[in-house]
């Protein structure tokens, strides 16, 4: 049966016109994509822009030194550190613009030691403003929960208190950096806002037992200064602590061996992973200051391959003793 | 008439129209969608997520408390939720201890006590999957001035903390400060906690295979993975003992068969042997049907299969105190196989 209202006469030459069409279409739409087409897989966005370079923040013409300070009283140890390096006025000069590199990754009370003890945040703060610092920064990237980190560590009252600013990490505050050499960090999102206009460096770091890296002191604390899924570092836990110790060559790294996070690390909870043992650490070279540090843990340098790996890489000497550490007892 | 261009009915149009549109927004969403890319995706690939970390600081809130609040104690935080792949945003290189135990995810939220100003604590919920993998980090993690509590089978406390097993749970409710009442107050939202969450009754049955004689009862542990420095030796019990003073470690696994548990042995044997261990087993006395001695590095181990399990002694500095417990363990294992 037809339709007849319906017949839809295409001639040939209608016929072959639509084909042609159909066809170029086709074509067009293949060319397209073929021009969109990127064989190469995306390049990993730092979130800003180009790379950055990190500047060398040691103090010329001081050779590598380290004091030691045993006692309890982490304010006067670490006074007492840094008078024996013939005092902090050597490291940070008037008008200098300083950076406290604390360890604020967990919201934890300052009584588990897992994080930068409040009272050595003010003390150094303190001494840095003596000394004529123009600007104190103190800045950390806990990741999750930054404010919270910074306030429930008391770090956040104890900078503030002696007249420190906090800087909490925001995504502008990311730059781009590749680790010259390096094999990890490479065009990798590194908290760079704080060293935009600084020109002296303070590690501040407690010393910890680590569940992956056997310890985390001086050298494991700029593995905060990382953004980015970091956490696929951890595979490598060595090599990247041995990559940040040449990624940042500080002015001075403070070790707080005060009371030391002997088990559970890195996060403890209880106060029993947290042990007195007395000591503040204060070294021009990270290296040499884990390599002293690791004794608080009942480690030697050799049990913890990033010491030995960092040294090798030309970082610092885990030979600590060649610095001939000046020690002190309160 | 054919006027060789076919208009249509006002029908077809608005179909056509419809249709066109359609497949313009499509192509918009892909053009849109393809420019945001899936770290998962990325990550796969091993090309560095772009993230800088720090607009992740907000991380997953779910609304309410984690459980029904006891008076007195207010929320200092949301509750957040982690999953496995950003459980190292809350507990950084801790991570790997929970993931590599089988860690499906963690909860946690802080808490203020209304009782004592400035006085905070915080619970952390982790949804280990099951009762073993949850006896495995609750195990390992042990604290050296652990009191048991009693209203857990697996549950101690420490001056500031609460660590206990629910189900498939591990629990850590951490106090900013040590003090009774703040114990006291954990305790209450501990069984708060335990109410509201219904959980299969469950126990871990190697820890009660171990022979009780020279036993350290709190010494128990699973370990997950690489027990022994072994990569093939996982899901191992190991517990502690003192035969005479002498310390010395005897663990148990339980394998899929008999087959399976004669081949990780031999395979364990080989491990040793290539590491320098020497066999010693002819002149170790030990009689045990299987079993193999291993001198290294100046102690004993001892290998055997009773059934599904691999079991056996490790580090023992005294081969004879290393043989009398492998005896025992030998028989605890025969028994329990002739009860079932």
């Amino acid at each position: 049966m037809q339709n007849k209202g319906n017949i839809d006469h295409t001639s040939r030459r209608q016929f072959m016109v639509r084909c042609a069409k159909a066809g170029f279409s086709v074509a067009a739409a293949g060319a397209a994509g073929y021009w969109f087409f990127d064989p190469h897989p995306p390049e990993p966005d730092s979130g800003a822009g180009s790379e950055v370079m990190l500047a060398n923040f040691s103090t010329a013409g001081v050779k590598p030194s380290m004091s030691i300070v045993y006692g309890d009283d982490r304010r006067r140890a670490v006074s007492r550190a840094l008078e024996a390096l013939g005092g902090i006025e050597k490291f940070i000069k008037s008008g200098d613009r300083v950076v406290l590199k604390v360890n604020a990754a967990f919201a934890s009370p300052p009584s588990l030691c897992a994080t930068t003890h409040p009272e050595l945040v003010s003390e150094v703060t303190r001494l840095c403003f003596k000394a004529g610092a123009a600007k104190v920064t103190v800045t950390d990237n806990p990741i999750n929960d930054p404010a919270s980190c910074f306030a429930l560590t008391g770090i956040d009252r104890a900078a503030r208190s002696a007249g420190g600013r906090i800087l909490l990490p925001q995504e502008s505050y990311f730059r781009s950096y590749s680790q010259p050499g390096g094999r990890l960090i490479r065009q990798w999102p590194v908290l760079f806002e704080p060293f935009r206009d600084a020109n002296r460096l303070i590690g501040l770091a407690p010393v910890k037992d680590h569940h992956r890296s056997g310890a985390s002191m001086t050298m494991k604390n700029w593995y905060g200064l990382l953004g980015g899924p970091r956490n696929l570092f951890h595979q490598d836990i060595h090599n990247i602590i041995k990559e940040l110790a040449l990624m940042v060559t500080p002015t001075l790294v403070i070790l707080d061996g005060i009371a030391t996070m002997v088990s559970n690390g890195p996060t403890g909870g209880s106060l029993s992973d947290v042990k007195p043992t007395g000591t503040m650490i204060v070294s021009t070279d990270q290296v040499a200051a884990d390599a002293r540090g690791a004794a608080l843990l009942g480690k030697k340098p050799h049990d913890l391959p990033h010491i030995i790996k960092a040294a090798g890489a030309g970082a610092g000497t885990a030979d600590y003793r060649s610095l001939n550490p000046i020690e002190v007892t309160l | 008439m054919n006027s060789g261009k076919n208009s249509g009915t006002p029908r077809e149009t608005l179909i056509s129209l419809l249709i066109l549109s359609a497949l313009v927004s499509i192509g918009a969403a892909i053009v849109s969608v393809q420019f945001r890319f899936n770290p998962a995706v990325i990550q796969s690939t091993g090309i560095p997520v772009p993230s800088t970390g720090a607009e992740e600081a907000v991380s997953t809130a779910a609304a309410g408390n984690v459980f029904e609040l006891p008076p007195g104690i207010q929320p200092l935080s949301p509750p957040e939720t982690f999953s496995p792949d950003r459980l190292s945003d809350k507990i950084n290189g801790k991570a790997e201890l929970y993931l590599s135990a089988g860690c499906k995810g963690l909860r946690s939220q802080r808490f203020t006590d209304s009782l004592a100003e400035g006085r905070w604590m915080e619970i952390f919920i982790f949804d280990m999957g099951t009762h073993e993998n949850a006896f495995a980090v609750y195990s390992s993690q042990r604290r050296g001035d652990a009191v048991p509590i009693d209203w857990t089978q697996n549950g101690y406390q420490t001056q500031n903390a609460l660590y206990w097993i629910h189900g498939g749970y591990y629990v850590e409710l951490i106090a900013s400060e040590a003090s009774r009442k703040a114990l006291a107050a954990m305790e209450t939202m501990a069984q708060r906690f335990m109410d509201a969450t219904e959980v299969k009754t469950a126990a871990v049955a190697e820890t009660e295979l171990f022979p009780a004689a020279g036993l350290d009862r709190d010494s128990i542990r699973m370990i997950p993975a690489d027990a022994f420095g072994f990569d093939k030796l996982d899901r191992v019990f190991a517990a502690a003992y003192s035969v005479e003073g002498i310390p010395l470690t005897a663990f148990l696994s339980n394998r899929p068969s008999e087959r399976a548990a004669a081949e990780l042995a031999a395979a364990y044997r080989d491990f040793l042997v290539q590491f320098g261990g020497v066999d010693i087993t002819a002149r170790s006395g030990l009689e045990l049907p299987g079993a193999a001695v291993i001198e290294i590095l100046g102690t004993n181990e001892v290998i055997f299969t009773r059934g599904n399990y691999l079991a056996g002694v490790h580090e023992a500095e005294g081969l004879q105190s290393a043989v009398s417990v492998a005896r025992l363990l030998y028989h605890r294992l025969g028994e329990s196989h002739s009860a079932k």
